[in-house]
């Protein structure tokens, strides 16, 4: 699903190709960084919603069409993350989380502890996560939805597995 | 997952989390995929269903900032359009003939009364300015005065005609004055080139003639009215007095010449001499009065002056194809008028939205941003 279209005849054989390598994707970041099914996949599917609607004002020369998808779906994810502060706090619940199956073997318990590890990161934090390893962007990709330089964004990485690996050897 | 404790994580570290993160990856329920796939197969026609996060709802139609700019840019354009056609109108052509002064309303009486009324035939309508029909207070006075009464009557008539024009207009103001049987009592014609040009007529009109002349005038080709009023003078009383002095100066000029034939003095005789004298020239003068008085009654006075000064070039004659291109010029001046005033008002406005627009993008990224901070 991390395929990237190429030349394609039409916009909407373009936008096809693009829902179907991006659809997980787009919703595997948006569950890393709301941690909500239902506005996870609320936001997934306005995301593509909106990259149908501006599917012919994609400029090509501004950068690949994953990282404007995610840059749609990132200010609909901070959307929602700014509604739930102005009215009510969602709270974490596990539950929502859609993980392919309990840990259970020593493999699963390393897992486990990275989930612990991960979900003890702040938002910006569980977004880089998100993007590079979730979504599958690349470091010029998140650059481009972050909107800040590839080197900078190549840093703010790096600073987040460390502490991510800290987190996960912290982990008892 | 214990690693030596430094601060820098290694490439095989990444990789490793990495590949646990990779594992640890969301993905969509079964029903959720298969839901979205069939909006994205029906391109999003059928409305989202309502769910938890019921505020993502798609934008409502706001003016968004790219839309700014062009909203700005039409509105900007539209008032300069509006603006320089309002000057343009309000520079070109003359509202009409600067009325005189009129007492509408003169009651009959005081037209038997022999007072001046003037009558306002000048209006702002210069169509209405050429018609030929009297204005109505003189047919009204026409109508109490049948030959009995006696009125002067005098008007003036204001023409306008391109500056090229002036000299064909003064020869046919003589030639309509000639078919009324009129007469030129004085004649001011000036023409420099196409620039400018003016004629001066001071005229008189036999009386009954004079509403057709009028009319004529009115219509004379390259030339259209600014301003017209007649005037009326009830001079009945004057022409009744100057009468009356005439025939007691016949009368006393009669029995003078009784009396001097009968006169048997020389002192009587030289007395009534003298007194003849006097009274022949009192009928001289009383007759020359009468004669002018007559004048002015059968022959209406017409102050009538062609100016160009309005610059009526594209005023109200016919088509001609150097008018059109005068016109098409001067359509063409306005519209790069037009194009240069907005061009003026909307460079400092686009260099404004030039350097705002960043910095709105940016401002808004980071308001977007706050949410990451207080989640």
């Amino acid at each position: 699903m991390t395929a990237t279209p190429t030349a394609l005849d039409t916009t909407w054989e373009r936008f096809e190709a693009l829902y179907r390598s991006s659809r997980d994707d787009v919703y595997a970041y948006a569950m890393t960084l709301l941690r909500d099914t239902a506005a996870a996949e609320d936001v997934t599917a306005l995301a593509f919603e909106r990259a149908y609607r501006r599917r012919r004002s994609f400029d090509r020369q501004r950068g690949e069409e994953r990282a404007w998808l995610f840059g749609i779906a990132r200010n609909a994810a901070l959307d929602e993350l700014r509604r739930r502060g102005r009215h009510a706090t969602l709270a974490f619940d596990p539950a929502d989380h859609d993980r392919p199956h309990e840990p259970v073997g020593e493999d699963d318990e390393r897992r486990g502890v990275v989930r612990v590890a991960l979900d003890g990161l702040d938002a910006r934090e569980r977004e880089l996560v998100a993007l590079k390893f979730h979504a599958g962007l690349s470091n010029a990709e998140i650059a481009r939805v972050l909107g800040v330089s590839e080197s900078n964004a190549g840093t703010l990485l790096h600073r987040t597995m460390t502490k991510l690996r800290r987190a996960c050897d912290a982990t008892p | 997952m214990r690693r030596p404790d430094d601060e820098h994580i290694t490439q095989e570290e990444i990789a490793e989390l990495g590949t646990l993160l990779l594992a640890e990856r969301p993905r969509p329920s079964a029903a959720f995929a298969a839901e979205l796939d069939a909006r994205v197969a029906g391109r999003f026609e059928r409305p989202r269903p309502a769910r938890a996060s019921a505020s993502l709802r798609p934008r409502r139609l706001v003016l968004r900032w790219p839309t700014m700019p062009a909203l700005g840019a039409t509105a900007a354009v539209a008032l300069v359009a509006v603006v320089v056609l309002t000057l343009q109108t309000d520079g070109g052509k003359p509202t009409g003939g600067a009325s005189s002064s009129a007492d509408h309303a003169a009651p009959p009486a005081a037209v038997q009364g022999g007072a001046l009324m003037q009558e306002g035939a000048a209006t702002s309508d210069t169509e209405a300015l050429k018609s030929p029909a009297p204005s109505t207070a003189v047919q009204r006075l026409a109508h109490l005065s049948p030959g009995a009464r006696k009125v002067e009557r005098s008007a003036t008539l204001a023409l306008d005609a391109p500056a090229d024009r002036v000299d064909d207009v003064a020869q046919s103001v003589l030639v309509v004055v000639a078919h009324a049987d009129g007469i030129v009592d004085a004649s001011s014609v000036s023409q420099n080139g196409d620039k400018d040009g003016a004629a001066q007529f001071t005229l008189r009109i036999p009386a009954g003639r004079l509403q057709g002349t009028l009319a004529e005038l009115s219509k004379l080709p390259h030339a259209h009215v600014l301003s017209r009023s007649d005037d009326s003078v009830d001079v009945n009383q004057a022409y009744v007095s100057l009468r009356r002095r005439l025939a007691d100066a016949n009368a006393e000029h009669a029995g003078l010449l009784r009396a001097l034939a009968a006169a048997d003095t020389e002192d009587e005789t030289l007395r009534l001499k003298a007194r003849l004298d006097q009274v022949e020239r009192t009928i001289a003068l009383t007759e020359r009065s009468q004669r002018g008085l007559n004048r002015r009654i059968d022959y209406s006075r017409v102050d009538l002056t062609v100016s160009s000064e309005q610059g009526n070039d594209g005023g109200g004659g016919s088509f001609t194809p150097g008018r059109a291109l005068h016109d098409a010029g001067r359509v063409l001046a306005v519209t790069a008028g037009v194009i240069v005033i907005a061009a003026a008002a909307l460079v400092p406005l686009l260099a404004l939205l030039a350097l705002g627009w960043p910095l709105a993008r940016t401002l808004q990224r980071r308001r977007r941003e706050q949410a990451l901070d207080a989640g």
